[in-house]
């Protein structure tokens, strides 16, 4: 094995273990196998010992590609993190074997009587309240618990969509600050001061980002569909009074992005100001577009798809160093997509909207062969056009139905999802992508619905 | 998250969504209740013992709701700045997106939560207390509480249905007989300090026993 | 209450003892009840939870104590003291060089200095910019140690937190979270964080007792006012009678509730139960929320008399430093970390400026993006950032070596702390030829300062090439310069860091850094 994570390695990983909950819409991080590469954790210390041993290191790509799954089957019966539970079972499951801490936790279900909660069981008066505190922000009174008691079993049922629905409509989800809204932060990475636009101004205005958070909660209310956060070539405007409200719009004020080159919330002028800012080749806007709204983190080796002959190196930044490539070779052709769009170089004519040959107008001087980075890109592996279609791929990829769910299902079941609970949350992205079209307030009902929300 | 759209929670919630009423009923109903302590061995447990927290909006909420308190008047640090929602939100698991970068609540309690907490319940119920006691025909919860000599009678019916009305608005359900014997005892425990207004301060401390449960913090 | 075997109090039991002093019998009681429920918990629990310091006997050692300043979007170690002149390099015009007479050098000293007078341009507005380096280094020139640093990411959140877990060096634990195991079991809040992005993330490694972990802080001026569950707070109750009532809840209301009961095996309240206990208890005994108070009783923007609250009795010196302290976070942070150091509260506290823009009374207090500004502008962001930081750390200092630390007599508190300014990567290397004025992007190759008594003074550890700029690494033992080390050394300098404070690194695989310590 070579001194880097092996770009083969997920894949090859993948296609021995096809139904690992790691394998199911997305593939495994090099932080599987490695602490931080090269370093490997106890895991990847136990597949490197049974991967061709005694010949010579590194190994080539091909040669590791071939005897990784023998290596995989031979470690499958140890347990390389000493948690008592073995690598396979562990795979199969879909917690870490290299993380002691992570392992399945298949507590049998209590026997014994409880006189307020079913426990181990879907119980719907306890969804009832839970539910009214997730969705509406407070406890219900009690004379509505009471009056939910005392309903049959199916009103009980229907009476927890009636006021899902409702408190899906109130201002605790849906406002400004609210919880849809909330869930944006990490996607828009707001600073105060840098804040433009006519509401809570900030000290240098780069670009109203509330824009962004309103395409985004729009985007996952009332049957939208969830992929406009990437694709919109609108806007959507914000009323607060009487209550909050959210109307889509062709143009709006300081968004300068012509409608031909909109790609939902990757090309606001927050997006392109904060992001790309005076970058030539928006490494940034791309990776955290990737983080963000598709639930991988480059830098943390996860989504991986390298590309032939990449990075290319053409702004000069050193990118074909050893230490780079293993990230470079997925993040540059992620990049070149954005290379048109300008972030607040040049005049005010031509900053936060689509420049052609904006490469050549602005940065030419930065390296000889910076001009010939390409509009044409790559994301997961497949080749893309231009950043229109970018979005369309990443919109409607696996990981974005599983990034879309997991905010969701951390913010009603405080974390992510248990080994127990994988399998429902597998089938919950999967008909959000078909069955549901893409409405996060259908997926919403059925994530209710489980026995992960409902049982106590 | 600013008071602004917490109020408009209100509006809401008074326009149909079954969340909490100020006025919500607080009559003596059985079903849905807690059961006793003494359930024996058989007892069945959550296998997956997953509460959350509530955090600083639902508790300002709830605190608020449960009180029959505005929000923005349950608790002021010096008497002008939120507790819950400007001073002391992280320590009540909120965010600070716009500020320090904090994007997502913390994953754990801190160990100055519990204390934020307390200072908020005790201010909301220093504020109920005194006002149903100051204008009788207007009481939330502490209706018509006779203090005689200083001290209240825990046993007294009117004691009794407020803290009836107390269990019910904060986790909606009635008190059980163990839970009105223990602070039946803290009354007794508190005339017996000496302290001055041992009535007042029985009826305040109840109430933030109970409002800071963690039946009544987590969910 | 009992004594360890080396007649020691546990943690939790030093805790136990503060809340009696400040309590009476039936409050006491109260606590140790608190204490029979915790025995019931497994040792393995009770070593996560915090409960007793079963992994380190921590107690009665005399304790170091840390404080990060985190300087936030990249801090340029050739903008600072290991600056070259143009003079110097072959290709000084294209690179990141100063004009020779910017860059001052000290006699004896491998240490550098750029003394800048310039301006830092921010949109149409050309701010001056006069930051001397030099007197921060005239000043605390025995105590810097200068560390070339080659780190594995430029993304600002991961390379932040990488700072401070030299990239997963030890399990993935912050070095603040080493300091708090090894130092902070006695303290009431060991591990302090008022930092920003990556900077206020945990490490990743959960085995380490609750207490190891940030308590986060957003608003420094205002967080003491949360240090005790009642004064402040008009019209309640004596409070001992509070305490009757937390008795009530604690040890009665909450155990039989069907709710507790049902869902016993929750984390989050088993860690909720310890936190009100003996922690909350401690806490109030200390007046934290007196002595860490900065705030001046200034009605009626600030009534504290009025309510019942006063300030600290170093708030006026404190103040005195930090005039900034309420609207400038940087220097409220730094005003907090003295007191909380000053009061044994914490062993490892975090601070930094933000992103955000602050102006103070028209002038420039943080440019927007703070050291990530140099993107735009990187020469002037630099001079400015650096001299902020170096002004807070100088004022830090000053404020700590005035403070007697009894526990080694004829030593100050200065003595036993360690102020290590992380920061996220270097900046790129290049520049047009000749160009005062010129944008930065990120780069790995950086270096990093430490300023204490307990580094090796005066040492710069690695070296940086003429020829690109580029610093190259060191051996951790004897210092040497390697310049064949171009690769990561994270683990060096956490090592060194570390090491430096005495923590007991042993099992982690740590290089031993001698070269960073004072007493090797």
């Amino acid at each position: 094995m070579s001194t880097w994570a092996k770009p083969p390695a997920p894949s090859t990983f993948c296609a021995k273990y096809p139904t690992a909950p790691t394998c199911t819409g997305g593939q495994p991080a090099c932080t599987y196998c490695h602490s931080s590469p090269p370093t490997r954790n106890a895991f990847g210390l136990s597949v490197e010992s049974k991967l061709l041993p005694g010949a010579m290191r590194p190994l080539s790509d091909g040669d590791f590609q071939m005897a990784l799954p023998a290596a995989l089957s031979a470690v499958e019966g140890l347990d390389s993190d000493g948690d008592g539970v073995t690598n396979l079972v562990e795979i199969q499951k879909g917690t870490l074997p290299a993380e002691a801490a992570s392992l399945p936790r298949d507590v049998p279900c209590g026997a014994g009587i409880n006189p307020s909660y079913t426990v181990c069981k879907y119980d719907n008066r306890y969804v009832y309240r839970k539910m009214i505190i997730d969705f509406c922000g407070g406890s219900p009174a009690y004379a509505d618990l009471e009056a939910f008691s005392a309903m049959t079993s199916a009103q009980q049922t229907a009476r927890i969509d009636v006021v899902l629905d409702s408190c899906m409509g109130a201002e605790y989800w849906r406002a400004k600050n609210g919880q849809v809204w909330q869930l944006a932060h990490r996607k828009v990475r707001p600073v105060g001061t840098l804040k433009g636009g006519p509401e809570d101004t900030g000290i240098v205005q780069l670009g109203d980002y509330y824009d962004d958070y309103a395409l985004f909660v729009y985007s996952q209310l009332d049957d939208h569909d969830a992929r406009d956060v990437l694709t919109a070539n609108y806007f959507v405007v914000r009323s607060a009074t009487p209550v909050t409200t959210y109307t889509k719009a062709p143009f709006i004020s300081f968004q300068a992005v012509d409608v031909d080159h909109r790609a939902g919330n990757l090309t606001t002028a927050w997006a392109l100001g904060y992001f790309t800012m005076f970058t030539a080749l928006p490494r940034n806007a791309a990776s955290q577009a990737y983080r963000g709204y598709l639930g991988l983190d480059i830098a943390k080796q996860e989504g991986l798809y390298p590309i032939a002959n990449e990075p290319r190196d053409f702004d000069a930044k050193g990118v074909t160093q050893p230490l780079c490539t293993q990230c470079h070779a997925t993040l540059d052709p992620l990049s070149y997509p954005f290379r048109n769009y300008n972030g607040i170089t040049g005049s005010d004519q031509q900053v936060l909207r689509y420049v052609p040959s904006r490469i050549e107008t602005f940065f030419s001087a930065q390296a000889s062969t910076i001009t010939q980075i390409p509009e044409q890109g790559y994301i997961f592996g497949q080749k893309v056009n231009d950043l229109k279609q970018w979005a369309q791929v990443a919109a409607n990829s696996d990981a974005f139905a599983v990034a879309t769910v997991m905010d969701y299902w951390k913010l009603l079941m405080g974390g992510p999802p248990t080994a127990e609970q994988n399998a429902e949350f597998v089938t919950l992205w999967k008909d959000l992508k078909t069955t549901q079209n893409y409405s996060v307030k259908k997926m919403l009902h059925a994530l209710v619905r489980t026995e992960a929300y409902g049982a106590p | 998250m600013r008071l602004k759209l917490l109020l408009a929670v209100l509006v809401v919630v008074a326009l149909g969504c079954p969340g909490p009423g100020a006025g919500s009923t607080d009559g003596g109903g059985t079903g849905g209740g807690d059961g006793s302590f003494d359930a024996g061995p058989a007892f069945g447990i959550s296998a997956k013992g997953n509460v959350r927290f509530k955090r600083n909006e639902r508790i300002t909420f709830d605190f608020g709701n449960a009180l029959g308190l505005p929000y923005d008047t349950l608790c002021k640090e010096l008497g002008q700045y939120s507790c819950s929602l400007f001073v002391h939100p992280l320590a009540l698991g909120g965010v600070d997106p716009y500020g320090s970068g904090l994007y997502e609540p913390l994953p754990f309690t801190g160990v100055t939560s519990p204390l934020v907490v307390d200072r908020i319940a005790l201010a909301g119920c220093s504020q109920r207390v005194e006002t149903d006691l100051s204008s009788p025909l207007n009481a939330v919860i502490f209706k018509n509480i006779a203090i005689v000599g200083g001290k209240v009678d825990p046993g007294s019916v009117e004691a009794t249905a407020a803290l009836d009305a107390l269990y019910k608005r904060v986790m909606q359900r009635p008190p059980t007989a163990s839970e009105l014997a223990h602070l039946a005892q803290l009354n007794a425990d508190i005339v017996a300090s000496g302290k001055p207004d041992p009535g007042k301060a029985w009826l305040t401390l109840s109430c933030f026993a109970v409002l800071t449960s963690v039946e009544s913090i987590f969910y | 209450m009992s004594l360890k075997k080396d007649g020691r109090l546990s943690r939790r039991e030093m805790m136990k003892a503060l809340s009696v002093a400040a309590t009476g019998g039936s409050a006491a009681m109260s606590v140790m009840l608190q204490g029979c429920r915790d025995d019931q918990l497994t040792p393995e629990r009770r070593e996560q939870l915090g409960s007793v310091a079963t992994r380190k006997d921590a107690l009665g050692k005399t304790p170091k104590f840390i404080i990060v300043i985190a300087a936030t979007g990249g801090a340029s170690i050739v903008d600072s003291f290991m600056a070259l002149r143009q003079s110097e390099s072959a290709n000084g015009a294209t690179l990141n060089t100063f004009p020779d007479s910017l860059v001052k050098s000290f006699a004896g000293s491998p240490l550098r200095a750029v003394d800048f007078n310039g301006e830092l341009t921010l949109g149409s507005l050309k701010l001056p910019v006069v930051a001397s380096q030099s007197s921060f280094v005239n000043k605390h020139q025995s105590d810097m140690l200068v560390s070339s640093f080659i780190g594995t990411s430029v993304n600002h959140v991961i390379a932040q937190k990488r700072s401070l877990t030299g990239n997963g060096a030890w399990n993935g634990r912050t070095l603040q979270e080493c300091v708090a195991l090894e130092y902070g079991a006695a303290f009431p809040i060991p591990h302090v964080n008022m930092g920003t992005g990556g900077y206020l993330e945990n490490g990743s490694d959960s085995s380490l007792p609750a207490y190891c972990y940030a308590e986060s802080v957003a608003n420094p001026s205002l967080w003491p006012l949360g240090l005790d569950g009642m004064r402040g707070i008009k019209n309640l109750p004596d409070r001992s009678l509070v305490e009757l009532a937390r008795k009530v809840r604690n040890e009665q209301l909450d155990p039989e509730s069907t709710f507790a009961r049902t869902f016993s095996s929750s984390d989050r309240l088993k860690r909720w139960y310890d936190q009100r206990g003996p922690s909350q208890h401690g806490l109030e005994a200390m007046d934290l929320i007196t002595k860490l108070n900065v705030l001046p009783n200034q009605p009626p923007s600030i009534p504290l008399t009025e309510y019942g609250l006063a300030e600290s009795p170093d708030a006026a010196k404190v103040r005195a430093a930090f005039p900034n302290f309420f609207t400038d976070q940087f220097e409220g942070q730094a005003a907090a970390a003295y007191l909380l150091l000053k009061n044994r509260v914490s062993v490892a506290v975090t601070i930094g400026p933000n992103f955000n823009v602050l102006l103070n009374a028209g002038t420039l207090g943080n440019p927007p993006l703070a050291f990530d500004f140099s993107h735009n502008d990187h020469r002037g962001t630099q001079a400015f950032m650096w001299n902020r930081i170096l002004g807070v750390a100088d004022r830090l200092i000053t404020l700590l070596k005035g403070e007697p630390f009894p526990e080694v007599a004829g030593t100050s508190l200065w003595d036993h702390t360690l102020l290590y300014v992380a920061t996220d990567f270097g900046r790129t290397k290049q520049r047009p030829s000749g160009a005062m004025q010129f944008g930065t992007g990120h780069d790995f190759n950086n270096g990093h300062l430490l300023v204490s008594p307990l580094v090796k003074g005066n040492t710069v550890l690695g070296s940086v090439s003429p020829t690109t700029l580029l610093s190259s690494g060191f051996d951790p033992e004897t210092g040497a310069p390697d310049t064949t080390k171009t690769l990561s050394n994270d683990r060096d300098l956490f090592a060194g860091i570390l090491h430096a404070l005495s923590v007991d690194t042993s099992g982690s695989g740590l290089p031993d850094a001698r070269a960073f310590r004072r007493k090797a």
